[in-house]
């Protein structure tokens, strides 16, 4: 079986030099609603690239920063809403010129208070107009800003701003002005802290503490005294560049201490503006902020890519009113991780269960028709005439109320990131007219390495390069890329930037993944999890275990194959599915290992099992790892026993070394292996069980590639 | 009501002149001695806590205070004039507003609608203008509302608006009946255990909403509580009932080195 060296060749478009990308994209910002209507938007974007004279003058400067997009907003979209914010019920808005407004009277004010050009500051809480202003604010005078997770913990805060060596802090309300204040020491160089909600802070030592509206007031002021100073503010704008850098985002450190990554406007602004072309957002659009500012992926979506093209803001009320005021707003493109889908799928289908039932029916009927109908519709392909009408009658009576439910009304794209997704899930979504996709970004790219386009949806990967980033893949599997939005480098980390961006500009993403045969870019498990089998193939636990347990009838999977010649796993079954399995055709069982025995359900299973292999066997780069033995585990594995994570997370050492005796029975052949191993029962005592299981054979499917799809678009 | 919160310092906003004054008040009910002979005064500004075991005669005290009993001896002097026979409702036009030890909403109504009847005694344009929902009816409402969702906002129960309450777990339920005493805009606050059955954090946070009520908006508190740890870190001082008797009164600190206090609540050996 030959096996594809993964070193690929994918870096053809390397041609494309970034820094003119760049430009172009920033160059498009002045023709934007051209662009952004009508036109095609790959084709808009190339148009850019090859129309746009690159070196010959612009008739107007380059809209570079954020503050600058933020005059131009302010003269080309004044009266329209900048952003929204719902308070005491009531969605306040603010205009493009009232912005400007706002942000020049808070950016004078900080001056006047002595923050200077290249000093941080640091901004602490959930989704406020008032603290997106904070960031223009800093960035019009020059100095950058650093946002903070509204929910660490003193600690954790301490670092961040140490280490950022935070001159000024602004924070939401009391909560994080206590949380700042307990941690001044550690943060010599903080000299304000600024409060938005000024409850509770009414008796507090004012000497260090300022209201934002305070600040804002000496902005003002200032600026009544003296005329000249709008003008002097806005040259202060001019003076910033593309290259400086704009925000500092720290990673949250799940490994190690937190990293702050440096971003400049040019990433940030680039990044939007893609994004932008990419799903064609113009100022009609709403985007809903409410995931934490400190994460990078809210600091392009709301901020970037809302600047770039004014689109509107739109803030809860809190953090436990999202959804319900984003029924009311109806945003047209939304960002969600997984779960939250999760929960939306979860919700309905619980209420379905409450209801009538005519609307039972309507909606198991229609469900089915959107199944068979739905995802062809949004990707373009032709369905029968009788689907079609169908599908806009379940439209009408389903699909329609349900998306407004869900405050999906008004949406044209949603994404979802993160973690690997189920396809039934997502599916499920897109049945209903919900153009979910996928996209794979982190902080270090500006968020975007690849994003799924209109027609070209497929669950099991997250998309083809985005505009202006090229990707490939090391010799061990590794996904690097190149993008206008690579960071600049780690705060005060020049060893972590070296063992990031290579020397060449590449960025390391610490993932592993291949590049399926459309050209789109599949992640297959964390870069340092990935093995090999003995015949060099590259061996993904995580990716072929996730593949099985999008199974219904799979709860856990565990695969071995590291420095083995094949694939084996252990499956756990999902006792809700299949014992509702064996309820429906009389299967009397009376514990887990004993359903777990039986003869059908082992034909269920290997029948997934063998789908799955047909799959893998599609994919060049994964299709020796089909899996060759497997067998049920004749217990489940429990978190109390140590084999999975609090988290629920597989702990495969541990479980390789506690079922030795069925591992090294699926390597010497065996059909049958029995094991003793302790357990811990619910009640704490522990006993121990005995158990024994088939091991099932499995015939892998020969490899057949789709055909040979133009590899080279994959990295345009 | 506002005006004298100003000079409070960090310890708290003790020290306004004397608002209530209960003198030698007695209660009883047929043989049942709830109150004997009972003194205290509640200063402008102050937080004061009743405290005492079981039966001591504490909510009796409230009612006392609230307008719902008449005591059968002893003066009570509310802001100056000495108070007649007294009906709850005329406390209430008085400034004087309560919450429950058992919760006591309107199960089948909103969040919103709960708070908003505690305007009820704000609201003068007359049946026929409500019915219409037109005009100066609407206009009215209109104010009313904002100052609801002002104790919306404050209370932090943007979630629960068009909940029923009656859906709602028991400590937001108590947060609502908070915020529909509040909706009164009293000057002084009568709170029956208000964290009677809740968790740790639920009373933490309760603790902060009745220290921002009594440092925001200037509002008296006389409040009867359990949990000795919230009493000793809210109050401005304490009065000690057992028995339907005063047996200590004054700081905390002072009422916690008490000995009759300490015996009342941890049993004498004789």
């Amino acid at each position: 079986m030959p096996v594809c060296p993964i070193s690929q060749k994918f870096i053809a478009s390397e041609t494309i030099d970034l820094r003119i990308a760049c430009i172009a994209a920033l160059r498009s910002l002045h023709s934007y609603s051209k662009i952004a209507r009508g036109v095609p938007h790959r084709r808009a974007w190339e148009e850019n690239n090859l129309s746009d004279p690159l070196l010959s003058t612009p008739a107007t400067p380059l809209l570079d920063t954020v503050p600058k997009l933020l005059i131009r907003n302010a003269s080309i979209h004044a009266d329209r809403p900048a952003f929204r914010e719902k308070a005491f019920g009531i969605w306040q808005t603010w205009t493009w010129a009232q912005t400007l407004d706002e942000i020049r009277a808070l950016s004078i004010g900080l001056y006047v208070l002595g923050l200077k050009r290249g000093e941080t500051l640091a901004i602490i809480g959930d989704n406020r107009p008032r603290l997106y202003w904070a960031f223009t604010a800093a960035q019009a005078i020059g100095a950058v800003p650093v946002p903070v997770y509204q929910d660490s913990v003193a600690d954790e805060m301490a670092y961040v701003l140490g280490h950022a060596e935070t001159a000024f802090a602004i924070a939401e309300n009391q909560e994080q002005v206590d949380k700042v204040q307990s941690i001044t020491a550690r943060v010599p160089t903080l000299r304000y802290i600024s409060y938005c909600d000024p409850r509770g802070l009414k008796d507090y030592d004012h000497k260090q503490l300022k209201s934002y509206e305070d600040i804002q007031e000496i902005g003002r002021q200032e600026l009544r005294r003296n005329p000249g100073l709008d003008a002097w503010w806005r040259g202060e704008i001019d003076i910033g560049r593309g290259s400086d850098i704009s925000v500092m985002l720290y990673t949250s450190g799940t490994t190690g201490k937190p990293k702050g990554v440096m971003l400049s406007h040019e990433n940030v602004v680039v990044s939007g503006v893609n994004a932008n072309l990419f799903d064609r957002y113009t100022a009609d659009d709403t985007m809903i902020a409410y995931l934490p500012m400190a994460w990078v992926g809210d600091h392009i979506f709301s901020y970037g890519q809302a600047f770039a093209a004014g689109i509107c803001v739109a803030c809860p009320e809190s953090p436990d009113t999202a959804v319900a005021d984003r029924t009311e707003i109806g945003p047209s493109s939304f960002f969600a991780p997984p779960r939250v889908f999760e929960n939306m799928l979860t919700q309905i289908l619980v209420r379905m269960e409450d209801a009538g039932p005519t609307k039972k029916a309507l909606f198991q009927y229609f469900l089915t028709v959107a199944k068979r109908a739905g995802e062809k519709r949004l990707n373009g392909e032709s369905i029968p005439a009788t689907d079609r009408l169908l599908y806009w009658i379940g439209d009408k009576l389903v699909y329609a109320p349900l998306r407004n439910r869900m405050g999906l009304s008004k949406l044209r794209v949603a994404y979802t990131a993160g973690e690997a997704i189920g396809p039934e899930l997502f599916s499920f979504f897109r049945a209903l007219g919900v153009n979910l996709k996928q996209l794979y970004g982190q902080t270090e790219a500006s968020v975007f390495i690849t994003l799924q386009p209109d027609g070209e949806v497929y669950p099991e990967t997250v998309g083809k390069p985005g505009p202006g980033v090229v990707i490939k893949i090391d010799n061990n599997g590794e996904v690097l890329f190149k993008s206008p939005g690579v960071f600049q480098k780690y705060y005060k980390n020049d060893e972590a930037t070296a063992e990031t961006k290579t020397a060449d500009g590449w960025v390391r993403t610490g993932d592993a993944g291949f590049i399926d045969t459309r050209g789109h870019l599949c992640i297959i498990d964390r870069a340092k999890d990935v093995g090999r089998l003995n015949n060099g193939a590259i061996f993904a636990p995580k990716y072929l275990e996730n593949r099985l347990k999008f199974f219904p009838e799979v709860k856990e999977a565990v695969a071995f194959g590291h420095g083995r010649d094949h694939v084996s796993m252990f499956v756990n079954i999902d006792l809700v599915t299949v014992g509702n399995w064996a309820e429906r055709n009389n299967v009397i069982y009376s514990s887990y290992q004993e359903l777990a025995a039986h003869p059908d359900v082992k034909k269920m299973i290997e029948k997934r099992v063998d789908e799955l292999n047909a799959s893998l066997a599609k994919e060049p780069r994964v299709a020796a790892s089909q899996i060759h033995r497997f067998m049920i585990l004749p217990k489940e594995l429990d978190a109390d026993d140590g084999e999975l994570t609090r988290t629920l997370k597989v702990r495969r050492a541990f479980i390789a070394d506690r079922y030795q005796p069925f591992i090294k029975a699926f390597y010497d052949g065996s059909a049958r292996a029995s094991i003793r191993t302790e357990v811990t029962f619910e009640d704490g005592r522990k006993g121990m069980i005995e158990g024994s299981a088939d091991i099932v054979d499995m015939q892998p499917h020969a490899i057949m590639p789709r055909e040979p799809a133009r590899i080279m678009e994959a990295a345009e | 009501m506002k005006a004298d919160v100003g000079q409070m310092g960090a310890a708290g906003p003790a020290a306004g002149a004397v608002m209530l004054e209960v003198k030698d008040v007695s209660l009883s009910f047929g043989g049942v001695k709830a109150i004997r002979g009972v003194s205290f005064d509640i200063k402008r500004g102050e937080i004061r806590a009743i405290i005492g075991p079981n039966g001591a005669g504490k909510t009796s005290m409230l009612n006392v205070i609230n307008g719902f009993y008449h005591p059968q001896a002893g003066t009570i002097t509310y802001k100056g004039a000495q108070r007649e026979k007294m009906r709850p409702y005329i406390a209430a036009s008085q400034g004087i507003a309560r919450t429950f030890q058992n919760v006591a909403l309107f199960k089948g109504m909103s969040t919103l609608d709960n708070i908003m009847t505690g305007r009820t005694l704000k609201m003068h344009k007359g049946l026929g203008w409500q019915m219409l929902r037109y005009g100066p009816a609407m206009a009215e409402e209109v104010r009313h509302r904002e100052v609801v969702e002002k104790i919306i906002d404050f209370l932090e129960i943007e979630a629960i608006r068009k909940t029923p309450v009656g859906k709602l777990p028991y400590g937001l339920q108590k947060r609502v009946e908070l915020g529909r005493a509040l909706a009164m805009e009293p000057e002084l606050l009568l709170l029956d255990e208000p964290m009677a059955g809740m968790n740790l954090e639920e009373k933490q946070d309760m603790s902060r909403f009745i220290i921002d009520i009594n440092r925001q908006m200037g509002t008296t508190m006389a409040l009867i509580e359990h949990d000795m740890g919230v009493v000793m870190d809210l109050s401005d001082r304490v009065v000690v009932l057992d028995y339907g008797q005063k047996i200590a009164d004054g700081t905390p600190a002072v009422v916690q080195a008490d000995q009759k206090v300490i015996d009342a609540y941890l049993g004498v050996a004789h």
